[in-house]
């Protein structure tokens, strides 16, 4: 009875501590951060507009998350072939290779006229960029989640007000909803599965719902919407040389 | 016992249940607010795929980017008509078409090139050019524009052999800190490396007509980046010249590209009349659909440390006016010194395929002595113009 009684015990305090756990920040920005190694993969945009059809880009993505640095290669459509992005700590550079000539972005812009940020390609700083104002359990599907309410510490951060579904035991983000100061919302992503690349995890796809974009189709709203699929991940080094703007005015 | 068992079970059940039972009051809210996201998004988690282990594949392959199998071969022709009707002076008061004036010319322009990146590590590319110059009849003996191998050493350094184009500065109305601009044509070898946080970059130039080692003329720039602020230092030694340093600081406020500059001269032994100083601050923006941008630069002259000699400079384009494909552009030009200015209105088109009109209109003002006007005619006070030219072009 005595190793029965230890056991409920025992249980009856992991019980709580799994209900009650909460997920910091860290723990969800590590889970998805590459800061031992680069990172690599390609990934494929298709931007579904209402009334407009779809459009797909394949981008090469390099990272390097310990510099916070990380360059983007189009490889389609043709009209954009050789365009590139190049991040380097807070500075966010353009590459025409028709022009030639590199334009200034921001990380608030659209990716490609997508509903993409371009803040979405860089490794996940939630710890530095957000606090925690809410939190509470909801299930999402078939994940039981934790909700965080977040709030942005600085201006600088692409959206004032976040709240993400984490998943329980993973700490996974699985669905983020993205907000102004004003709390309208802006853009829903959903990232129904991971894939696992060496010790950390990569969407295996995500969709992102503009929440404002869209247009009436037969009197309903019809929002944006751009799925975002990754593949072909890596883990290899990469030369110091392929995050310079150097490297980038070599694609033809 | 067994009633204790029992109990510790109950208790367990009861605390479980209440932990779940709050969980849900916790979620209530959420799911009153997810409501406004589409169900669409939460449809996906109802039967999502497992999370799983990346297969071990073929990864990300670059090389369509930088090589292509076979040389490529391209050429153009451009065939140029101009015309222009202006005054080359202010209006006159009485006789508006006395200083009136017109012209007109024609140029015409052709080109070869060749391409060739057998692999991501070598590029070979050459352009050559003739043309018959305005007023001309006869076409010009073929000239290399560029011919230069581009060479990746070991995923290292990027080396560049040969004559190839290049420039240093950051001012695009005013380009007056290029450092490399006086060496346009040159013979050169080129290093670039990033070492550490910093991207290295080394040129090494001889000029058209030098053939000895000691008229190699030497530049190097070192470029970092710190938060949201670009440096760059750089440096050129000219034999039997001066010495030039020039830094500059870039960063980006409000959206819109920002920068400063500062070139200084160093005079050799035996050397003067430069100036050692020359300063350049400006703003670049672009944004829009379709695209627009606005710029606007200063710079100022030291060469008394008077600081009397400053320069402003404004521009604007458009990719094109909405619902159309004309491209507006302007630039003014404004030299405090002499209270000269220059304005330049352009719009242009492709009207026909292989046929592009740009019209514009350029007016300068000032003394006649000034330097603006100088830049245009160098014995009226003013010039107005209204100018048409059709490019007839096409290529492979």
């Amino acid at each position: 009875m005595t190793v029965l009684r230890l056991f409920a015990g025992a249980l009856l305090l992991l019980s709580s501590l799994v209900l009650t756990a909460e997920p910091t920040l860290a723990q969800i920005d590590a889970q998805i951060s590459f800061m031992d190694t680069d990172f690599s993969a390609e990934y494929t945009i298709v931007k579904d507009s209402p009334g407009e059809g779809q459009s797909v880009t394949v981008a090469a993505m390099f990272r390097r998350d310990n510099l916070n640095k990380y360059l983007i290669l189009i490889l389609q459509p043709d009209a954009d072939k050789g365009k590139g992005y190049l991040k380097i700590d807070n500075n966010l550079w353009l590459w025409d290779p028709v022009a030639r000539r590199y334009t200034v972005t921001s990380a608030r812009d659209r990716f490609q006229n997508s509903s993409a940020r371009n803040s979405d390609f860089t490794r996940s700083s939630m710890a530095i960029d957000y606090r925690i104002t809410a939190t509470s359990q909801a299930k999402l599907g078939k994940f039981d989640t934790t909700v965080l309410e977040l709030t942005a510490t600085a201006d600088a951060v692409v959206f004032p007000l976040r709240k993400i579904w984490v998943s329980s035991g993973d700490n996974l983000v699985r669905k983020m909803e993205d907000y102004s100061l004003s709390k309208q919302l802006l853009r829903t992503t959903a990232i129904p599965s991971y894939q696992k690349v060496g010790t950390r995890w990569v969407p295996v796809s995500m969709l992102i719902v503009d929440e404002l974009r869209g247009k009436n189709v037969n009197g309903v709203f019809v929002k944006e919407k751009t799925q975002v699929t990754i593949a072909k991940p890596g883990l290899g080094k990469q030369p110091d040389l392929l995050f310079t703007q150097a490297y980038l005015e070599k694609a033809r | 016992m067994r009633a204790a068992s029992l109990r510790a079970a109950a208790l367990l059940c009861a605390l479980v249940l209440a932990v779940g039972l709050g969980a849900q009051d916790a979620s209530e809210p959420v799911a009153e607010t997810s409501t406004v996201a589409e169900s669409s998004t939460d449809a996906l988690f109802d039967d999502p795929a497992v999370d799983v282990v990346a297969p071990e594949g073929p990864k990300v392959d670059l090389s369509p980017l930088f090589s292509v199998p076979k040389p490529t071969f391209g050429g153009s022709i451009t065939s140029t008509f101009g015309g222009y009707v202006g005054w080359h002076d202010r209006l006159h008061p009485t006789r508006p078409l006395y200083n009136l004036g017109y012209g007109f010319g024609y140029e015409f322009s052709s080109g070869l090139s060749l391409d060739y990146r057998p692999d991501p590590t070598f590029h070979w590319a050459a352009s050559l050019g003739s043309s018959i110059p305005a007023g001309g009849l006869s076409w010009s003996t073929p000239s290399i524009g560029s011919m230069y191998v581009d060479y990746t050493l070991l995923d290292t350094v990027f080396l560049t052999f040969g004559r190839f184009g290049a420039s240093w500065g950051i001012g695009r109305l005013f380009g007056v800190n290029d450092l490399l601009s006086p060496l346009g044509g040159s013979m050169a070898v080129k290093a670039f490396a990033p070492v550490g946080p910093l991207a290295v970059t080394t040129v090494a130039m001889l000029a058209p007509g030098a053939a000895t080692l000691d008229a190699v003329s030497w530049a190097g720039q070192v470029e970092t980046s710190w938060q949201s602020l670009n440096f760059a230092l750089g440096s050129l030694y000219v034999p039997k010249a001066d010495l030039k340093f020039d830094a500059s600081v870039k960063t980006v406020l409000w959206g819109a590209d920002v920068f400063t500059e500062a070139k200084v001269v160093v005079p050799q032994a035996g050397i003067t009349g430069m100036v050692p100083l020359q300063a350049l601050a400006g703003f670049y923006w672009e944004g829009g659909d379709p695209k627009f941008h606005i710029q606007g630069e200063w710079t100022a002259s030291a060469l008394d440390l008077t600081w009397a000699d400053q320069s402003v400079a404004v521009g604007f384009g458009w990719s094109s006016i909405p619902g159309t494909n004309w491209k507006p552009q302007a630039k003014v030009t404004y030299a405090l010194i002499d209270n000269s200015f220059q304005m330049i209105f352009g719009l242009e088109t492709d009207v026909l395929p292989h046929v592009h009109l740009t019209l514009g209109a350029p007016i300068s003002w000032g003394d006649p002595t000034s330097r603006w006007v100088m830049a245009t005619t160098s014995e009226y006070h003013e010039a107005w113009a209204l100018a048409a030219k059709i490019d007839l072009s096409g290529g492979f």
